[in-house]
């Protein structure tokens, strides 16, 4: 069977399925052969469970792809990274590795991650206004939560409050540190 | 240089620079004189918010202090350094995106949010 694959960011093949074993193919890599409707991923192909068996670690699920076959457990919360619950694997155990630990390409959506304003939210903390920077540490937290999630327009939205946030703390706090301590200086 | 380490690095330098700065100006002025910025979260509840006392940490600190500095504030002197890396980390995000993504791993920033609620909650009792 000649089975085209989409790697290094561009269409190669076609290929026997023995060669494919040779080639950094996994469950999540974009696959067609002649029958396939569209493109699917690998996983998706009964054929090429074979590839997977004896493969190395087990994925996590990319949250906003390919949802289709039903085999693939749901990430119920970002900490968690469930493995791929395809029958074969279940001997393996779970995937201690994060998102971050593989290619982050793979899992993550195809956008990078918006701005998580991280070490701002922490270091206004103890500057300034901390109410309000706490508030903005909440948002940065959850921008890399939405983000992990494979939600990035939340993400993105919680990159902006977490923005105001801090820009709000540092006027807030700025500005009434700076008269206080001029109009009672002791 | 890719733009991304060159804003990393733009970035470090203009936080270097800040923070000789601050430690000039902190080891010059004593800010238990009085004309230091104070604290409004302090002044409106009476409570001590994270940050409180860390001027007369660094005060402390720079003189070579480092006992009392820590009884002024023991927090900062984590905060600091964390906060620093990870708005270099941000800046330069695309240089090293495996770094980053693990960096921002859930469980670190449950930690440190959770350490920054509890620093603020037992600091006051």
């Amino acid at each position: 069977m000649k089975i085209w694959v989409y790697l290094d960011g561009r269409q190669q093949g076609p290929y026997e399925l023995e060669e494919l074993f040779d080639l950094p193919v996994d469950e999540n890599t974009k696959v067609w052969f002649d029958g396939l409707p569209r493109w699917c991923a690998a996983g998706e192909i009964e054929e090429l469970r074979c590839l997977f068996d004896s493969n190395s670690p087990v994925h996590d699920t990319p949250a906003n792809e390919q949802t289709e076959t039903g085999e693939q457990t749901e990430t119920d919360t970002v900490v968690e990274e469930t493995a791929e619950a395809v029958p074969l694997q279940e001997s393996k155990p779970k995937s201690p590795y994060t998102p971050g630990r593989r290619t982050p390409h793979r899992e993550l959506p195809e956008e990078p991650c918006p701005s998580t304003y991280l070490g701002w939210s922490i270091a206004l903390t103890i500057c300034c206004c901390s109410p309000l920077s706490l508030g903005a540490l909440v948002a940065s937290i959850c921008v890399t939560s939405f983000y992990q999630g494979g939600n990035v327009e939340k993400a993105r939205k919680a990159s902006e409050v977490a923005a105001w946030l801090i820009m709000i703390a540092i006027a807030l706090g700025f500005f009434p540190v700076m008269l206080m301590s001029s109009i009672f200086g002791g | 240089m890719r733009p991304d380490k060159y804003r990393a690095t733009a970035t470090a330098a203009i936080l270097l620079a800040v923070a000789v700065i601050f430690c000039w100006y902190y080891y010059t002025h004593d800010p238990s004189d009085g004309h230091a910025p104070r604290c409004l979260f302090k002044f409106i509840s009476g409570f001590d918010c994270p940050g409180c006392g860390s001027q007369r940490a660094l005060h402390a600190f720079l003189h070579g202090k480092l006992a009392q500095a820590w009884h002024y504030n023991p927090f900062i002197f984590f905060a600091v350094p964390i906060a620093a890396f990870y708005i270099i980390l941000e800046s330069g995000r695309d240089s090293w995106p495996r770094l980053h993504a693990r960096a921002v791993h859930p469980a670190i920033l449950a930690t440190i949010l959770i350490s920054i609620i509890a620093w603020w909650l037992i600091r006051n009792i």
